[in-house]
């Protein structure tokens, strides 16, 4: 590789030593006078036309040699990005984008993982560079611009001389398509239901279980509606919104028919064990409420001890949200005591109403006794309900992964150089340096004086 | 003197002052290179509708010193992997600078309300974040100044969330290390009720509060999902722990346990007599107050008391700092205190009679505190930890990935980070190696000049103006280190009979004879390169001629004589003169001085001088020895010309010199 990269720097210097000859024999002629020495060096040059074009074909091939052996250690891709977020800086995430993000350690690992490489992440991301395809020298509110195309590169310098770059590449195009969509795609482990703690809760508790999936999906549907109302599965023909509504009813009418028949029928998996744990609750919920209700007794208490003549109210004109004068009124400590005593009274109330809602559960567990036929009516329900809202979390899955497919069409673009476009690149930077070397040689040619008889002399002399 | 040709003496020191030229420049550019810096820019602006107040979400001032705060670097230092053993974060946080930025727009507005006596009160809410750093500092500097504000943004976007928008994480997780402290069954449940309870509120709260639009993805989740995750647990798994433990009687250590619960009623009973004790007092200072201010008269107030405008919402104090106004009245701040003391007092009544109830139960029956009782609990505990703990997991995850959401919400990249280089070193190397080079023509030009001067005096001789026989010393001795080319011509040149001449003419005529010569010789030689007419010794001229063959330079010489005849046709101090050529092809002689004593030793050309007045002084005889000489001379030269021209490459310079021996030989007879 340093034999490469010197071979190639004198590829580069050598027309540049055979300009600054031509030049230094410009400046060491007496006459000054290119056409003259010209003149003079044209049948010099006529002799050597064969050896020129040979010294021109040589340093071809040498100069294709090296480019094409620069490719085959170094590999460059462009990668743009390919989602809304971009323009702004922005993850599809809408966090904030990092260039380092493109040469992250999960992408190293990746990379890793399939060539198999003995090496670490953050030995393998050494190799890589990323700039940004166009760098400003300043910014201005005027032109604001934030790049959304990067140039990464590989070398296999920095101890990875062991690895082909384009292989590398070629998987590191792979590693970031999977980074950017297991990372910034949307997650749909919320509709993947697992239904394994209903195996164990008592009939009502699976209809609380139930219920908070269903609305899990609900919202999820909810969301995506917000996001991509217009969007219809071609699949399925659903909409997020009317994934949505199916769910809603789904809620309303299924687990609500579900619920009434546990109530009615006082069903239970275990009765007595079941009356125990609300009474328990019941003992815990009252300990809350006996507080709260302590708390809005007492500011009741200090809202009737206020002394009406210690502080005196005035009316302020002033205008509303509309812009419609109203008159406020100067607060007092009364407003704040009676602020904390409704929500002392709401919160109390909240108690008092879960408590009453499991005794309403006891007393009718207490009125019913075990029918193992309703209890298998229930299973069937229960099982019923199941399937329903696993179908719907399926549809809904399968419609958020199609709009993904279709809207994020894997977030970035790469685009690799092909095999033919890397041998094109070689021919090139052959030919154009090839092109100067000959220029450089020429003009070192027909600008070189003539043998001197000094070294004639010489030579007879010895 | 030579005269003044500033080209000549440019071209004398040219490759000096293209050396020290180029030396400079490419000095230059490692000087500037080792002081290079690059600034890498990005302009970000704060979006939050009151950021034009110069207030953050959270209603404090935006600081942007907050940018380059340590946390923030430390943060960047972690995310980029540098070590604080090579960088400094004091170094860093110096290389960055914050700058607020106005459009043309605000400006020509700004300028209005100035203009019409009005405050501008809309802050700035775009600012330029830049980073300089060394040359140096990283590999390629370049692109590490580009990464570190990359970074900088970054961490900064994350860190504004967390302080200014949402804060830290809703909930904290107590319940990771329940099992390794020593808690009875019925003390964990309590615990994990509290906690779950508590993370079900606070999280219920976040997700009222957070945007809709915000699902993590990362875990898939938002607030409003994690917080029915959490409800779930609390309503079912929580219930099901405090019945099975509270109906099983389940303990570790009943008499501990029942000692704790006891120790806890006495606490709050003890408690609560300070508390009774509190609130007499209050109501003392209540009664006290109401009756004091009734009896001053501060209660018959009316609305004229009021002040129509508040004053000021705020005061500042001694020390600059900002408070907002306390306009709550003394009367409110003691009925509030009355009432926190009672609901203290209220709550450990219930917290006893809670107590009370364990206790009961404990002291009843303990049938059902079985091993396998004991392990089932245990069962539920950790089945509910672990539950508990991944859905904190999953909340922290969630919380920090809104935080950088939230903030890049709240500050958006306005334009991407440029990079610009602190010195333009190529065009600065030039510009160096450009003075150079025009100081190194002006000193050329100086010493160039100086050294003519030098020259003049020293290798000119000043009657002739053609160098002296110092100069011929040095160009002898210049060449004589190495050996000639062939094409090296020596021609020496003797003028006859200087003293007698002297004598007649006087010292004038003859000098002024003399440059005549030198003006003939020079105007012949005019034409050729690299060729020396010095003068050797009053009157003996050399000509060395470094690119000429013994042909050529002996056609000069006829042209020299042929120039001399015409002078001497009205001259009254006639020339004379004997010249030898030496080649040192021709004479197989290599060695400057050999050659020149070769020359020196020819008299091949002559003008002989037909002088009457010289003659008549020198005598007849002489004189007719020397014409017949010189004929024989010629003659001989002919001749030598025909045999050279018969023996074609063999001739031999040999045969000249014995023709000169023999010549020499006439002369003196």
């Amino acid at each position: 590789m340093i034999f490469i990269d010197i071979l190639s720097f004198i590829l580069k210097l050598v027309p540049v030593v055979l300009l600054l000859a031509a030049v230094y024999f410009i400046i060491a002629d007496e006459d000054k006078n290119i056409f003259a020495m010209i003149k003079r060096n044209q049948p010099f040059i006529k002799q050597r036309v064969i050896p020129l074009a040979l010294a021109a074909v040589l340093f071809f091939g040498v100069s294709f040699f090296t480019a094409s052996a620069e490719e085959a250690l170094y590999c460059k891709v462009t990668v743009g990005l390919n989602y809304l977020e971009s323009s702004s800086g922005l993850n599809p995430n809408k966090t904030k984008f990092t260039a380092s993000e493109l040469i992250d350690d999960g992408v190293m690992e990746k990379i890793i993982a399939q060539g198999g490489y003995d090496v670490d992440a953050e030995t393998l991301k050494g190799g890589f560079t990323v700039r940004p395809v166009r760098i400003n020298s300043s910014v201005s509110l005027d032109k604001p611009y934030v790049a959304t195309e990067y140039s990464v590169k590989f070398s296999t310098k920095n101890g990875l001389g062991s690895l082909r770059a384009s292989e590398v590449m070629d998987y590191y195009e792979t590693a970031l398509k999977e980074y950017f969509t297991e990372t910034y795609s949307r997650k749909t482990n919320v509709l993947d239901l697992d239904f394994s703690e209903i195996e164990t809760a008592d009939y009502l508790d699976i209809n609380d279980i139930l219920t908070a999936k269903a609305e899990e999906v609900e919202r999820y549907m909810l969301a995506m509606s917000h996001t991509a109302g217009t969007f219809v599965s071609s699949e399925s023909g659903e909409s997020f919104r009317t994934l949505y509504k199916k769910i809603n009813n789904y809620k309303g009418v299924a687990l609500e028919n579900y619920k009434s028949f546990i109530m009615q029928n006082g069903i239970s998996k275990d009765r007595q064990q079941y009356i125990v744990k609300k009474n328990y609750q019941n003992l815990l919920l009252d300990k809350d409420y006996q507080k709260k209700h302590g708390m809005y007794e007492t500011y009741i208490e200090v809202i009737n001890m206020y002394e009406r003549d210690m502080a005196t109210i005035v009316l302020v004109p002033t205008r509303d949200k509309n812009g419609e004068f109203y008159m406020s009124r100067t607060k007092l400590g009364v407003d704040d005591f009676s602020k904390n005593a409704e929500d002392a009274a709401s919160s109390a109330s909240s108690y008092l109403a879960s408590i009453e809602s499991n005794n309403n559960i006891i007393s009718v567990l207490q009125s019913h006794s075990d029918n193992q036929a309703l209890r298998e009516q229930a299973e069937t329900m229960i099982e019923s309900l199941k399937t329903g809202l696993s179908e719907y979390a399926q549809l809904a899955k399968e419609t958020v992964i199609e709009y993904e497919s279709k809207s994020s069409d894997g977030y970035v673009v790469i685009t690799d150089e092909e095999q033919s476009e890397i041998f094109a690149a070689g021919l090139k930077s052959a030919v154009k340096i090839s092109i100067v070397f000959l220029a450089a040689l020429v003009i070192f040619a027909v600008l070189k004086p003539q043998t001197s008889s000094k070294t004639q002399g010489r030579e007879q002399a010895l | 003197m030579k005269k003044f040709d500033i080209m000549g003496y440019i071209r004398q020191f040219q490759f000096l002052i293209i050396f020290i030229s180029a030396a400079a420049g490419v000095l230059g550019y490692a000087v500037l290179k080792s002081r290079q810096t690059y600034t890498s820019s990005a302009i970000i602006r704060y979006a939050n509708d009151d950021a034009v107040s110069g207030l953050a979400p959270d209603g404090s001032e935006i600081d942007t010193t907050e940018i380059y705060s340590s946390s923030v670097i430390s943060e960047v230092f972690s995310q980029l992997g540098i070590s604080y053993s090579g960088y400094n974060i004091d170094d860093m946080r110096s290389g960055v600078a914050v700058d607020a930025l106005r459009s043309e727009e605000k400006i020509a507005l700004d300028e209005a309300t100035i203009a019409n006596g009005e405050e501008i009160t809309e802050k700035p809410v775009e600012y330029r974040v830049a980073f300089t750093v060394k040359n140096g500092m990283a590999p390629n500097t370049e692109d590490f100044a580009r990464q570190f504000l990359d970074e900088l943004l970054n961490s900064y976007i994350s860190f504004y969330g967390e302080e200014h928008i949402n804060s830290s994480v809703p909930a904290v997780n107590d319940i990771s290390k329940i099992n390794s402290g020593s808690y009875d069954y019925l003390e964990k449940a309590e615990i994990l009720r509290s906690s779950i309870s508590s993370a079900n509120d606070e999280i219920k709260k976040r997700a009222d509060g957070a945007n809709e639009e915000f699902r993590s993805s990362a875990t898939g989740y938002n607030f409003s999902d994690l917080q029915k995750e959490f409800l779930l647990l609390k309503n079912i798994d929580v219930w099901d722990l405090y019945a099975y433990i509270l109906d099983n009687h389940i303990t570790d250590a009943k008499d501990v346990l029942l000692a704790k619960y006891q120790n806890r009623i006495d606490e709050y009973t003890l408690t609560n007599e300070n508390s009774a004790q509190q609130i007499a007092y209050v109501e003392g200072v209540i009664d006290a107050y109401v009756t004091m201010m009734r009896e001053s008269g501060n209660t018959d107030i009316t609305y004229e008391y009021i002040l129509s405008d508040v004053d000021s919402y705020w005061y500042t104090s001694e020390t600059g700092e900002v408070f907002d106004a306390d306009q709550t009245v003394e009367y409110d701040t003691l009925l509030s205190k009355y009432a926190n003391l009672q609901t203290d007092y209220d709550e450990a009544l219930v917290e006893v009679a809670y107590c009370q109830y364990i206790l009961d139960v404990y002291n009843g029956s303990d049938s059902g505190n079985t091993e396998e009782a004991r392990l089932q609990a245990q069962e539920m505990i950790d089945s509910l930890v672990d539950k508990a703990n991944n859905l904190f997991e999953i909340m922290e995850v969630t919380n920090d990935e809104y935080n950088e959401y939230i903030g890049a919400q709240n500050i958006q990249l306005v334009s991407g980070i440029a990079v610009d280089e602190g010195i333009p070193i190529g065009r600065y190397a030039l510009l160096i190696a450009l003075a150079f080079g025009i100081v190194g023509c002006l000193g050329a030009i100086i010493l160039g000049r100086l050294i003519d001067i030098f020259e003049y005096y020293v290798y000119v001789d000043h009657k002739l103006n053609i160098p002296n026989r110092a100069a011929c010393d040095r160009l002898l001795a210049k060449h004589g280190r190495t050996l000639v080319k062939g094409e090296f011509v020596c021609m020496s040149v003797r003028i006859d009979n200087l003293r007698d001449k002297n004598r007649i003419y006087g010292v004038e005529a003859v000098d002024g004879m003399i440059s005549q010569l030198v003006k003939i010789m020079q105007g012949v030689f005019s034409g050729e390169r690299d060729c020396f007419i010095g003068v050797n010794s009053p009157g003996q001229l050399l000509v060395f001629a470094e690119a000429m063959t013994g042909e050529r330079a002996r056609a000069y010489c006829e042209e020299i004589i042929k120039a001399v005849e015409v002078y001497n046709e009205n001259a009254g101090c006639k020339l004379a003169f004997a010249a030898g050529i030496a080649e040192a092809r021709e004479e197989s002689v290599y060695q400057i001085k050999d050659l020149m004593l070769k020359a020196m030793r020819k008299t091949s050309y002559s003008v002989s001088d037909k002088d009457d007045a010289l003659n008549g002084y020198m005598g007849h005889g002489s004189a007719a020895a020397a014409s017949e000489s010189k004929a024989q001379a010629e003659e001989n030269n002919s001749a030598s010309e025909n045999k050279k021209s018969a023996l074609g490459s063999n001739y031999s310079g040999s045969d000249i010199s014995k023709q000169l021996d023999e010549l020499k030989k006439a002369l003196k007879d």
